[in-house]
């Protein structure tokens, strides 16, 4: 009896022993069999994460040129441009509306509210969009469609518009465009600035801009707004570029902010912050000559003269900057030397601090001033980027579910925001 | 004092599985697909893998974006039953032209027994769509599915860097 009762607790013992075995190649159990000609067929995930770091994550899936992201005011749509076409989708939803047709040329869309859309772009011309030219371009508005996959009509707001900027509460999108003068000079010698409202009610602000505006932020309140203007072509502004603080409310001439020096070039619009003008220019060295290196600059209150920002460190790469919705903080895409990923930096203005929001280091971040963008409530940044890939990849998946093999939008948590 | 004994290494045992068990919950839970770096949720695949699909994987490298690149697929029965007729086509095309211009390619193998794995060759057009610098920087999409009349199917997608 105690050894029958001994070998049944000896028996229990080697079943123990046996699991305890078994547990670490349960665990395991996704490692490749290198015997098996073909992989086992996978079932949902076939990629590993985007490689940005914790808290990143995709916004969008499938090939295509992604650009120009564009968080609704509710927080809960993105619209974005895919080869040309705006598209407007729920942020984690795989499911997307087109907003334009097939073949359009836009650069970009901005919210407003009612979720109707502010389109910079060209409509196609003999069934292809005319690609490919420069300068101003018309300004559209897009209602949500009736039908579903086919996309709603767009009504045209103004010719010639060079910038653009949006409240990020949807209530207003202003614009710059181009002034015709009644003495025949070109139509591109000055710009006027107009606000388009929720249901697309066009407002022209009194006086002209005297140039062309390529750049245009405004602040929080709606109250004032900063414009870069091309280089001029004679006297004191030749071959430099301007920028101008605007006041709407109560209006006021434009004043200048800045005149950089000959030759510099700015990269994007220059934004407004409660710090100041900032904005990425060409290294003043490099001036005349081909830029490679760009300098973060402001502009303090009360002052014409910009000034390097020290606070993102020596030797910082800036390209691609946006003010959060507050103007308190700063998003930036650089590298910190010439060495180092391209990664999300988040510069918060009173503190001086600089936040490093990614951890990149196999994903090429695009770095257009106009592919990143804040949440409504700077909880988030969403930028565009996509894998670094050496060779040929191989996925277990349709090209429409990958994420990381083409560029796509993904959201960057920031600060203290839950994202 | 036997007893003491196997009842010590019972209680030890039980402990260190509840320990692993735990251990290993919280290794899933990490390394699972609801990681936060996770793209949005994927629709699931059917279940079940009767067929498998894979690209020659050694010799993607050797492909050029010319006319007339060699491409070899196998394609292999995983399941228990005969399949009489898989379809295998490809789909080429660049990423950022995806809609407008995809090239198909189509070939049939005629029954894969159980365990069976067939290569399937195919000779492909790999040239840009366009002949604009652009076009040339994009990746190659390759996306290859098999099917059967009966709803088994496979996909693999290759992405091919300029």
């Amino acid at each position: 009896m105690l050894c029958s009762k001994a070998t049944g607790r000896g028996a229990l013992i080697t079943a123990l022993l046996a699991v305890l075995a078994a547990l670490p190649a349960a665990g395991c159990g996704s490692g490749e069999d290198e015997g098996v000609a073909i992989r086992p067929a996978q079932v949902g995930v076939a990629e590993a994460g985007p490689g940005l770091g914790p808290g990143a994550r995709a916004l969008s899936l499938g090939p295509g040129d992604k650009g120009s992201p564009r968080v609704s005011p509710s927080g809960d749509r993105v619209a974005f441009v895919l080869d040309g076409s705006v598209l407007e989708k729920p942020l984690f939803a795989r499911s997307f509306g087109r907003r334009t047709e097939d073949g359009f040329d836009a650069e970009r869309a901005e919210w407003l509210s009612g979720e109707n859309l502010v389109v910079l772009g060209r409509e196609a011309a003999g069934g292809s969009a005319e690609t490919g030219a420069e300068g101003p371009i018309p300004l559209f508005l897009t209602r949500p469609g009736d039908a579903p996959g086919i996309p709603p009509g767009l009504l045209e707001i103004s010719e010639g518009v060079g910038a653009v900027d949006a409240d990020p509460e949807g209530k207003a999108v202003f614009a710059a465009a181009e002034a015709p003068l009644a003495n025949g000079a070109p139509p591109a010698e000055s710009s006027k600035l107009l606000v388009v409202r929720g249901r697309g009610q066009v407002r022209f602000y009194p006086g002209t801009i005297p140039g062309r505006v390529t750049g245009l932020s405004v602040s929080p309140d709606g109250r004032e707004a900063v414009l870069a203007l091309a280089p001029g072509e004679g006297g004191e502004t030749e071959g430099r570029v301007e920028l101008l603080s605007y006041r709407f409310f109560p209006h006021g001439p434009p004043r200048r902010a800045a005149l950089l020096p000959e030759g510099i070039e700015l990269l994007g619009s220059p934004q407004w912050t409660s710090r100041g003008i900032h904005f990425v220019a060409g290294d003043p060295a490099e001036a005349g000559e081909e830029q490679n290196g760009f300098v973060l600059y402001r502009v303090p209150r009360g002052s014409d003269r910009p000034e390097p920002v020290r606070d993102v460190g020596e030797g910082f790469l800036p390209a691609g900057i946006c003010a959060s919705p507050e103007g308190d903080r700063l998003a930036v895409v650089g590298r910190r030397s010439p060495d180092s990923p391209t990664n999300l930096y988040v510069l918060d203005l009173a503190s001086e601090a600089l936040e490093t929001a990614t951890a990149n280091e196999d994903m090429e971040v695009k770095t257009n001033p106009r592919d990143l963008t804040w949440s409504p409530d700077g909880s988030y940044v969403v930028l565009v980027a996509r894998g670094v890939l050496s060779g040929p990849e191989t996925y277990g998946a349709p090209a429409a579910s990958l994420s990381s093999a083409f560029y796509n939008l993904y959201r960057v948590p920031v600060g203290d925001g839950s994202g | 004092m036997r007893r003491g004994v196997l009842l010590w290494l019972l209680a030890t045992s039980a402990a260190f599985l509840a320990t692993s068990g735990a251990f290993l919950l919280l290794a899933n839970l990490g390394a699972g697909p609801e990681r936060g770096s996770d793209p949005i949720p994927r629709v699931p695949e059917a279940a079940g893998p009767a067929l498998a699909l894979r690209f020659a994987e050694d010799r993607l490298g050797e492909l050029e974006r010319r006319p007339d690149q060699a491409l070899t697929l196998y394609v292999e029965n995983r399941g228990d039953r005969e399949l009489a007729d898989v379809g295998v086509s490809l789909d080429v095309a660049s990423e950022a032209a995806l809609e407008v211009s995809v090239r198909r390619y189509e070939e049939n193998v005629a029954g894969l027994a159980p365990g069976e794995r067939r290569a399937v060759e195919m000779q492909v057009d790999l040239s840009p769509p366009a002949e604009t610098p652009e076009a040339q920087d994009q990746r190659e999409i390759l996306e290859a599915r098999a099917t059967t009349p009966g709803g088994v199917s496979a996909v693999e997608t290759a992405v091919l860097v300029p």
